[in-house]
């Protein structure tokens, strides 16, 4: 608790928060719907500004989302660049849309218009942006602007704090948020001379800290992990201790947003609105302490897993629907906690909420845990699933089978719940064997979910393959090529960059992947195309029909009876084993012969095996049991 | 190969190797004394039925057989054999018109309970 007199001191020195392009319109930001609440309970005056909405608006929604959700290409990034930097911009001739036109050509009809569009928001749409924001505001009356900056916000919110900077020297401009972990950050304040400090690592406590220290004129030195400039080199405090008690943090106050989405037309006043609430439920990943899968560069240098209870959670979730008129919520953790199987989701489903919440999960969830779920109103996951091989996921250190992934996907699917998740290639030491086997089972599994994405993995920072390497070597490895036509040269991009170009050694070449990528296009295509694919089961005892037509227009049917359909039901709930099998229906078969009738039902493709693993992969046809 | 107990063992073998090994046994059978002639038969007719060469002819399986009392009541791959043979007749292919669930009469989709008379 802060003293009457710290309030005072508190309540003369204002702060706004900014979330500059690009995030997601369709999303408050939790980083300013947070650090507001935080800043508001130390008693500063705080407002936030959720500048990303004011851009959306001005090019239009829909072309805006097209940049927000691509990555890789930083396009975002390079848009603003000019105004950020300047005459130090390095790309004023716009080389990179000729340069990276292939990657960049989903943004336009043709090339010509492609680069027309683009042109026509760097040099127009976003110098007029800019001036309507820093016309649009009472600048004056503010003594902190705080930016968050996560994946292609840095220039936009550079670009901003320049032209604050020019009107109003004295703001002191303060940087944060994920593009300023570890050495990124400190890179940025090296070089970019509108940053006067930046908080490196969770700002929960570092944030409101500095404030405090910034009003009472006291010693910058005691805020935790706060870079800025001095004598010419960057200077940084020892980190803050990470959160532990993250149910000592408010709810993310989020009013700023609703009331400027809608008063810019992003959202209707009433009637449907398509918004997620940001929640935060735990942060970093239990799985990745333990075991990090390879190609993650999330949470950074803060891993440990923390998360609020059960309790605190269904607060929440009640304050902010009545606060907000909304019931759905995405859980922003990289991990689902696993003891909310005890402690939240019953409750929950005992509640009958008319919650819709979005959670990203390890994949290893059986069909007891994923049915809860479903009663407690999860509706959407993302698991990560990452392949179909359990090959390639011993490689990445996943920590679960192929035979787990896809009875994920059966029971997910079952029980409602709506399941995106991506197929990755690329991570050293896999065979061109591991994606021939994939190929072959994925006709198997069209009347599952498909993958929504395809694609090589990416390289980024944090990451093990990024981190190790003594065991991950690369051919070569250099910052992605689009941020050399977005910061000056005196950026040292190894030092800034998050996602990187490379060649493993003795990784396999992009045509090792062409069949693979062709097959889960197929598996998308007979998604898109009306009714999705079907194979389910109905059951009474030893007997078994199973209904077919995951090839549309070749629909038909299996008949199981007796030990053959003792034997498909044994197999339904989880992966099992042969001799699992034999010991719970008391065969008087060998398991190597049971073996054998698994591998018959896979020719089929109604089983699918994983080493000594095997699972039915019909459905039920009957519905929510 | 014990009495009473069933035995499964995976070795290379081919198709040569099989008509071999019964051209050999065959041969033996007329040295054997007339009460071991059932056993070597039962053997062979063993063999016959559960012998599997791969599609490469490099690699094959030659199943155990269940023996009780020094007499082969029933190779335990007949079993599997006969459940294979279950399987892949399991099938019914629909038919555009008429029949588009093969071998079901139960509809893919929720249909219309039926309503009690008289309610």
């Amino acid at each position: 608790m802060q003293d009457e007199e710290t309030l005072e001191r508190h309540s003369t020195w204002p702060v706004v928060l900014v979330s500059m392009p690009f995030m997601d319109p369709y999303r408050p930001s939790i980083q300013l719907g947070l650090l507001k609440a935080l800043t508001a309970r130390c008693g500063f005056p705080v407002r936030t500004c959720h500048a990303y909405l004011d851009f959306a608006a001005a090019i239009g929604v829909d072309y805006y989302k097209r940049l927000c959700d691509h990555r890789g290409t930083h396009i975002g990034d390079w848009l603003f660049s000019l105004a950020a930097f300047g005459d130090a911009a390095p790309d004023r001739d716009a080389h990179m849309l000729d340069e990276l036109a292939g990657a960049l050509s989903y943004l336009g009809t043709s090339p010509d218009d492609m680069r027309e569009k683009l042109l026509q928001i760097r040099n127009r749409n976003v110098p007029a942006y800019l001036d309507s924001l820093v016309d649009g505001f009472s600048w004056p009356d503010v003594a902190v602007v705080g930016f968050t900056s996560t994946f292609q916000q840095n220039t936009a919110s550079f670009a901003l704090a320049r032209r604050l900077k020019e009107r109003h020297p004295e703001i002191i401009t303060v940087f944060g948020g994920a593009n300023f972990e570890g050495e990124m950050g400190l890179e940025l304040v090296r070089t970019v001379d509108v940053i006067d400090m930046a908080v490196i690592g969770e700002g929960d406590e570092a944030f409101p800290r500095l404030l405090g220290v910034l009003a009472a004129g006291g010693n910058l030195d005691e805020v935790p992990g706060l870079a800025r400039r001095r004598d010419g080199v960057v200077a940084v405090t020892a980190p803050a201790p990470a959160m532990d008690q993250l149910d000592d943090l408010p709810a993310p106050d989020y009013d700023e947003y609703f009331q400027r989405a809608e008063d810019l037309g992003v959202l209707p006043r009433v009637g449907l609105r398509d918004v997620w609430l940001p929640i935060e439920t735990g942060r970093g990943c239990w799985w990745g302490a333990k075991h990090h899968c390879t190609f993650c560069g999330l949470n950074g240098e803060t891993m440990r897993y923390r998360s609020k209870s059960g309790e605190r959670v269904l607060n929440e979730l009640a304050e902010q629907a009545r606060r907000y008129r909304s019931f759905r919520f995405e859980a922003v953790d990289n991990i689902l906690d696993m003891a909310y199987f005890t402690k939240l989701f019953p409750v929950l489903a005992d509640h009958e909420t008319g919650y819709e919440i979005f959670y990203e999960v390890k994949a290893n969830l059986s069909r007891e845990q994923l049915k809860l779920m479903a009663q407690a109103g999860v509706t959407h996951i993302q698991p990560g699933i990452e392949s179909l091989s359990s090959n390639v996921l011993r490689l990445m250190r996943k920590g679960v089978r192929a035979i787990q992934n896809i009875n994920l996907l059966r029971w997910a699917q079952y029980y409602g719940i709506e399941v995106k998740w991506n197929l990755l290639w690329g991570f050293p030491g896999e065979t061109e064997q591991d994606y021939a086997g994939q190929v072959e089972v994925m006709p198997h599994l069209w009347h599952l979910p498909p993958p929504e994405n395809s694609a090589r993995i990416w390289l980024e920072r944090f990451s093990p393959i990024f981190m190790e390497r003594d065991t991950f070597r690369f051919r070569h490895r250099s910052p992605e090529r689009s941020y050399r036509y977005i910061y000056p040269e005196t950026v040292d991009l190894e030092l800034v960059a998050y996602f990187f170009d490379y060649e493993f050694e003795g990784g396999l070449p992009d045509s090792a992947y062409a069949d693979i990528y062709g097959a889960a296009d197929e598996w998308l295509s007979a998604w898109q195309d009306g009714s999705p694919p079907v194979l389910k089961y109905w059951s009474a005892p030893h007997f078994v029909q199973i209904y077919d037509e995951r090839r549309r227009g070749r629909g038909g049917s299996y008949t199981l009876e007796d030990t053959l359909a003792d034997l498909y039901l044994a197999c339904v709930n989880r992966p099992t084993t042969a001799a699992a099998v034999r010991a719970s229906l008391g065969l008087d078969l060998p398991a190597e012969g049971i073996q054998e009738i698994f591998e018959e039902f896979q020719r089929l493709g109604l089983m699918f095996l994983d080493e000594q693993f095997v699972l039915a992969l019909a459905v039920p046809a009957v519905a929510g049991r | 190969m014990t009495d009473g107990k069933s035995e499964t063992k995976s070795f290379p073998v081919t198709n040569s190797d099989v008509e071999g090994l019964i051209d050999a046994l065959s041969k033996m059978a007329r040295k054997l004394p007339p009460e071991q002639w059932g056993l070597l038969l039962s053997i062979l007719a063993a063999a016959g039925g559960t012998v599997e060469v791969g599609a490469r002819k490099t690699r094959g399986k030659f199943s155990g057989i269940k023996v009780e009392g020094g007499v082969i009541t029933d190779p335990t791959d007949r079993k599997v054999i006969e459940l294979r043979n279950q399987l892949r007749k399991a099938h019914m292919p629909g038919t555009s018109a008429g029949a588009p669930l093969g071998d079901m009469i139960i509809p893919p989709k929720p249909s219309t309970p039926p309503k009690k008379s008289g309610g």
